[in-house]
């Protein structure tokens, strides 16, 4: 770190960070805010939102972006803390939830496995005693490790703003890489997830390089309902192969009503590559990331519908599935 | 090498054992290689993989050998013992991780009779220390280590001749222990080395210096083809073989390393625990290179890859059980003791052994390093066509 002798002008922040430097902006605020109100009138006058700063600090010492002229923390807002029951038997996660929170949860492993799948393997150990789900969620990275399965989950963002509330769900939440359909003006508060129907069972799991301090080159979640030995419904959906993280209806489509068989998934795989477009980037050329859209997302049909009938993977899955043999 | 066993019906390991140098032999440049241990390497190493022996679907074993040189050179290094008769090492060496300035004390501590752990160190320090090469090419322990015996080897005479008078004995009659200096076979008469430190304070000062003579390289002759190698002869050369269990995700290139043997001829051992860290170090560092490190470089010249979330280093979640091995024998024309370089040989064999046992899991072979999934995904794709 170079020490710095004189102000920097906010438009150079961005060379500053690169140059390693931590920088600094003149007539920059920062400001630790403890309720919603009070994250909700910062936003208003035009701040921006940190969490655990995994994101946006790191991005910032990388150059991918300016560091916000002005900041407001909600680490301290309590009102955005914890997992309750909701009222219908479904989950309330506060947007300051942490990966770890998730990944260990008991009542997330017991009925929503692809999410503590998917919290287990963000980062590393640090990543995720520190980074939170609102910070995944809003980040909107097509890579996101939580976002395939609260999509699946038909999970549900609740957005303040100081005009009131807004619920929408997760799937609609990423625009593109980096871009959300959130206003300026408001903060992700929680994310709700509806009871998932009985028989339901998941699995998440992305191809990876090393065991920690990874980031999916290409991820897959699958949602069944099994009934009877049949797939009554399902969602799939893929991660780090489209600007965002979608479902692929095609795959659902030969699922459902299935028994979930090898013959099945792999088909349902085939369509999920089919649905894929991947980009060429450092971490793999499209090519290989569509072929292994198909060979993840086989694996993560085959494990749900295991999980399903109470054999599997361990939850979370990490170690056994997600690329590692 | 093991293509070459499989064209010759062969096992790869007899074709190496078979091959290798041994003692006596002639290097490329007539060379004579003289107390050299390669094959001994070979055969803790895969002793100890377990080569041979029926393995789980999915995993295969590889081995690959590799030779380093040593590098002779000048160093130097002063020792003093401070009034209260602590003793200091002042060195122009760099410790940059290997443990070789921290070895330094053991070879001082054996000539002066202390306890390693008494020494202070100064160190890459340019101003104070005197002259030193730096930390490369597998050489601070080899030079800098004989310059810090040399400089012990001068202190201690001046030790004892201060000790003669103080005991009206005869140096031969004297030996140091402890941090004093006794006559044999009565340790109750004696002198403290403070006593001396403080008695030379006022005269020549405690102060031992030396650089050592590095040893002499080999003789050899480059008339022929030397190639790119570098240098036209190894000077005290070092050999090592590395016998890597892995597992291959064949559906998606994934490698996950599970066991890796490296036993190393590098002469002598000065420092156990110094040593088996630089190797396993070096076998991890290796691992890296086989399967997830390599800088990639854009259209316009700028590298893709430069934080650590993309130039993946191996994490410590991804470090196997490394067994270490050393074929303890001290070589002539070397360091310390008989010792040799162990600074790089360590990350050498291992990418080779690597690759080799990705080919014997897959029965296709990548031939580019790093062997990352996409690689190993595209062989085993051309392999099934």
């Amino acid at each position: 770190m170079t020490a710095m002798t004189e102000p920097r002008p906010a438009g150079d922040m961005g060379a500053a960070a690169r140059a390693g430097d931590s920088g600094g902006v003149s007539g920059a605020t920062f400001r630790s805010a403890t309720t919603i109100d009070e994250v909700l009138e910062a936003l208003a006058r035009g701040a921006r939102i940190v969490a655990g700063g995994t994101d946006l600090v790191v991005g910032t010492r990388q150059g991918k972006w300016k560091l916000p002229a002005h900041l407001v923390s909600i680490d301290r807002v309590d009102e955005l803390r914890g997992i309750r029951a909701s009222r219908e038997g479904g989950l309330w996660l506060g947007a300051l939830t942490s990966h770890d929170e998730l990944a260990t949860n008991k009542a997330i492993h017991e009925r929503w496995a692809a999410l503590a799948d998917g919290a287990a393997i963000v980062g590393s150990f640090a990543t995720r005693y520190v980074g939170t789900l609102g910070g995944n969620l809003m980040n909107a990275s097509p890579a996101a490790e939580t976002g395939g399965p609260l999509v699946c989950f038909g999970a549900i963002a609740i957005l303040r703003s100081r005009e009131g509330e807004r619920r929408i769900p997760v799937a609609e939440l990423a625009a593109g890489p980096g871009r959300t359909t959130v206003r300026p003006d408001e903060l992700l508060t929680a994310v709700e997830l509806p009871a998932p129907p009985a028989g339901t069972a998941s699995c998440y799991a992305r191809l990876e390089y090393r065991r920690q301090m990874e980031i999916a080159v290409v991820g897959a979640t699958a949602v069944v309902v099994v009934d009877g030995g049949r797939i009554a419904d399902s969602c799939v959906a893929i991660t780090a192969l489209a600007p965002t993280i979608h479902r692929v209806t095609e795959a659902e489509a030969i699922l459902n009503g299935s028994d979930g068989g090898r013959e099945v998934a792999e088909r349902a795989a085939q369509a999920a590559a089919a649905a894929s477009r991947p980009i060429d980037d450092v971490r793999a050329p499209a090519d290989y990331r569509r072929a292994m859209a198909a060979v993840i997302t086989r694996r993560v049909i085959t494990a749900a519908v295991e999980r399903a009938s109470g054999r599997g993977p361990q939850i979370p899955a990490s170690d056994v599935l997600h690329g590692a043999v | 090498m093991d293509e070459l066993a499989a064209e010759l019906g062969m096992d790869a390991v007899e074709l190496r054992r078979k091959n290798l140098l041994r003692d006596g032999d002639e290097g490329p440049t007539r060379q004579i290689l003289d107390s050299i241990h390669a094959v001994e390497t070979l055969d803790r190493a895969v002793e100890l993989i377990g080569h041979g022996k029926p393995l789980p679907k999915g995993e295969a074993i590889g081995v690959a050998c590799g030779w380093w040189p040593s590098f002779p050179m000048a160093s130097g290094a002063f020792i003093k013992i401070n009034g209260d008769g602590s003793p200091t090492i002042i060195t122009g060496a760099q410790e940059c991780g290997t443990g070789a300035v921290m070895t330094l004390p053991i070879l001082a501590a054996e000539i002066l009779g202390m306890n390693p752990a008494e020494f202070s160190i100064i160190y890459q320090d340019t101003e104070t220390g005197p002259w030193d090469g730096g930390a490369g090419g597998s050489q601070t322990l080899f030079n800098n280590g004989r310059a810090v015996s040399a400089a012990a080897n001068d202190i201690r005479d001046q030790i004892l001749k201060y000790a003669e008078d103080a005991l009206e004995a005869n140096r031969a009659d004297l030996e140091l222990v402890d941090g004093k200096v006794q006559v044999k076979g009565s340790p109750s008469r004696f002198v403290t080395l403070a006593s001396i430190a403080s008695t030379a304070n006022g005269d020549q000062q405690l102060i031992g210096r030396s650089a050592g003579s590095p040893p002499p390289g080999p003789t050899s002759d480059a008339s022929g083809c030397v190639g790119r190698l570098g240098s036209e002869s190894f000077a005290a050369p070092t050999f090592g073989t590395h016998a890597v269990r892995l597992r291959v995700d064949r559906e998606t290139g994934v490698v996950r390393v599970l066991e890796v043997a490296a036993v190393q001829d590098s002469g002598a051992v000065v420092n156990r625990v110094g040593a088996s860290g630089q190797v396993t170090g070096g076998v991890v560092m290796g691992i890296g290179q086989a399967l997830s490190e390599g800088t990639q470089i854009a259209e316009d010249g700028r590298v893709r890859n430069p934080y650590l979330l993309d130039y993946k280093l191996q994490t410590i979640a991804d470090v196997p059980e490394i067994k270490v091995g050393f074929i303890d024998m001290p070589a002539p024309d070397a360091g310390p003791k008989g010792s040799k370089g162990l600074g790089e040989p360590p990350c050498i064999p291992t990418p080779g052994a690597i690759a080799n046992a990705i080919a014997n899991a897959t029965g296709a072979r990548v031939r580019r390093l790093p062997a990352t999934p996409h690689r190993v995904w595209s062989a085993v794709q051309g392999a099934k066509r």
